[in-house]
């Protein structure tokens, strides 16, 4: 088997680079080691069944992550979708300065390219994604509008609102990636709450619905229950090709001219370490960010019905976001307001914490929550450091005899600082709103679904593993196009940013592939 | 009463016309469950004779399984459901009502943008990428 480009990950940024490639004329192949997502199995039915970790899913596409070192542990959806299937849809674009870290706060470093360049990516996978949102949000630079409107902001987000007026703190109406109105065959949304589950509409945009089947009607050969596990190089370090392993265990091995990696930060750095190669820097599987998570869900007196609405980000506050020398740390936090679902998730560490409220309180406590309560989810920037990492497990295996990837994962002084001082900006908040009681999780363990930075982009190849296209410093046909590219994780949800990157690293190959150095 | 119903309603008491966590019902529902880890809580909690206190001491883990799979099938009962009042979430038009939205959004405008303009890389660094 050979093809021109062997694209290893069914994710957003897999597909969104999938879809541009094949529909150029190119052959392009795509492994997957999970398979079609199917109701049932372990992100649909009811609501906190549903796990994104796989270690406690044990599915057989799952590969084990050792996390006994890691303060977060690390989520994902393994499969076609990959997390877009269990993911929130919140969809938020990085700002200017996200690009320009080191330039404004001398700290970590810049980006290989700036926002205005990345801007018409942006829109163009905003209208592939039906992102609903509000244009105008001043907190970004003018742009155009979303391609649907805003969802409700519901009962919750009004009361903030008003309250974020009256503190003169800015907020806005969420962007998602989830469809208002009828959109491309699908939705629209019917408010349900169970965005982080399944939709029973399809609005919420998941990839192998929104994406796959055009790209294979394009000629995208998707391949699942392919897990890749090394990418060959020929005498000249070219790439030929990626061995993987089928359902059964049997070896295979796809021969290509470009080889494209999407598996995500974990999964893309552990094939290369797996492989031995594009790590003339040192920094493969180095530079691990995956966004300190905290909540502080506010519980009103009022009947909120906040068992509904899109789950997703109702409101949004980027009043704290930027950098402020005063606050004692660098960067800063996006906030997403999210309903609190159903009467079982009203004891879920996620976004209630691990406080215990089991035993003779539990009735009086579930009551107060349900329908009561709204929460501000708060996504902190993580700062890289080489000692947060992706290694090879050193003494344990997957099924096929290669070392699992184990983390180790520490948060910074700086991000207790971070959501210190944002938790209790959040606590703020939901007080002028109303709220008569709040409940914190000052740093949820199970929130690594932003995992970034392993296999860092930059212009020097002697500090970075890829160019800002993509494309390996030391293997001219290998890219990789997932977040793991990202040199900062800045404080938003990167699906947006990792499919832009995507499309645009797929139109720069399509405009430079009769230069390309393939394998002879 | 069974090392589970045990376990089940000490963690969810029957109160205020509340069943108890223990109820047959809630137990069917929660020993129906095919996720490899919660057969393997509920195994361990069996195992232990129900005692939540110990188990914990040693399997904290198991422990959170356990609850979060009870939880699940406690409040799929249709008992509990109807004591709650709510059996799930109705339709409703998702879309915002755009006059209310843009009252509400007014005072956001008036205040103007609130991002950082970096300077540009060829400013910055002598060179575009």
């Amino acid at each position: 088997m050979s093809t021109d480009v062997l694209i290893v990950g069914a994710g957003p940024a897999g597909v969104t680079a999938a879809g541009r490639l094949s529909a150029a004329g190119v052959r392009v192949t795509c492994l997957e080691q999970g398979d079609w997502h199917q109701p049932g199995d372990g992100a649909a039915g009811t609501a906190v069944e549903a796990s994104s970790n796989p270690n406690r899913r044990r599915s057989p596409a799952d590969v084990p992550i050792d996390d006994s070192e890691s303060d977060i542990a690390p989520l994902m959806w393994n499969g076609v979708g990959g997390s877009s299937i269990t993911y929130a849809a919140q969809w938020t674009r990085h700002l200017p300065a996200d690009f320009r870290v080191r330039t404004l706060d001398g700290v970590a470093d810049d980006w290989p390219f700036t926002y205005e360049e990345l801007e018409p990516y942006y829109e163009r996978v905003e209208r592939q994604f039906g992102v609903s949102g509000h244009p105008g949000d001043p907190a970004y630079p003018a742009t155009n509008a979303p391609p649907l409107p805003a969802a409700d902001i519901r009962a919750s987000g009004r009361k903030i609102a008003k309250a974020h007026n009256e503190l003169g703190w800015h907020w806005w109406p969420g962007a998602n990636a989830i469809a208002t109105r009828r959109y491309q065959g699908r939705g629209p949304c019917t408010q349900l709450g169970l965005c982080r589950w399944i939709c029973p509409v399809q609005a919420k945009t998941t990839v192998d619905v929104t994406h796959w089947p055009e790209a294979m009607r394009s000629g995208t050969q998707l391949v699942t229950g392919a897990r890749a596990q090394s990418i060959e190089l020929d005498s000249r370090g070219r790439a030929t090709g990626v061995v993987y392993t089928d359902r059964s265990g049997e070896e295979h091995f796809h021969e290509a001219s470009v080889v494209m990696l999407a598996g995500n930060g974990i999964g893309t750095s552990r094939l290369l370490l797996l492989s031995g190669i594009a790590n003339s820097s040192g920094l493969v599987g180095r530079r691990l960010m995956m966004h300190p998570y905290a909540t502080v869900a506010g519980i009103f007196d009022e009947q909120l019905e906040s068992w509904q609405g899109v789950w997703g980000q109702l409101i949004t506050s980027l009043q704290f976001y930027e950098s402020d020398p005063s606050r004692g740390f660098v960067r800063g936090a996006k906030w997403g307001l999210a309903p609190t679902g159903p009467p079982e998730a009203s004891v879920s560490p996620y976004p209630w914490g691990y406080g215990e409220i089991w035993g003779q309180d539990f009735h009086h406590q579930v009551g107060r929550r349900f329908g009561h309560s709204a929460v501000w989810g708060i996504v902190g920037e993580d700062l890289p450091s080489e000692d947060n990492c992706v290694e090879l497990h050193p003494d344990r295996t997957d099924a096929t005899g290669r070392s699992i990837p184990k983390i180790r994962y520490r948060t910074s002084e700086n991000t207790d600082r971070l959501l210190a001082f944002h938790t209790r900006k959040a606590e703020e908040s939901l007080r002028a709103a109303g709220a008569t009681d709040l409940v914190v999780g000052p740093l949820l363990r199970e929130s690594g679904w932003h995992l970034l930075g392993t296999a860092k982009m930059g212009d020097d190849p002697a500090t970075s593993v890829v160019d800002g296209w993509g494309r390996s410093h030391d293997v001219p046909n290998l890219f990789i196009v997932d977040g793991s590219v990202f040199p900062t994780s800045a404080g938003m949800n990167p699906t947006a940013t990792v499919a832009a990157f995507s499309l645009r690293s797929a139109e720069h190959l399509l405009r430079e592939r009769l230069n390309q150095d393939v394998p002879a | 009463m069974t090392a589970l119903a045990t376990a089940a309603s000490t963690l969810i008491p029957a109160a205020d016309g509340y069943p108890a966590g223990g109820d047959d019902d809630v137990l069917r529902r929660l020993v129906s469950n095919t996720s490899a880890e919660v057969r393997d809580a509920v195994a361990a909690i069996e195992a232990g004779n129900g005692d939540l206190v110990a188990l914990r001491r040693t399997h904290p883990e198991v422990v959170d399984i356990f609850a979060g799979a009870l939880v699940n099938a406690y409040y799929g009962t249709p008992a509990v459901q109807a004591r709650i009042g709510y059996s799930g979430p109705v339709p409703q038009p998702a879309e915002a009502e755009s006059q209310e939205l843009n009252e509400l959004i007014a005072p956001v405008l008036v205040r103007g943008p609130i991002h950082r303009r970096p300077p540009q890389p060829d400013v910055a660094r002598g060179g575009t990428p």
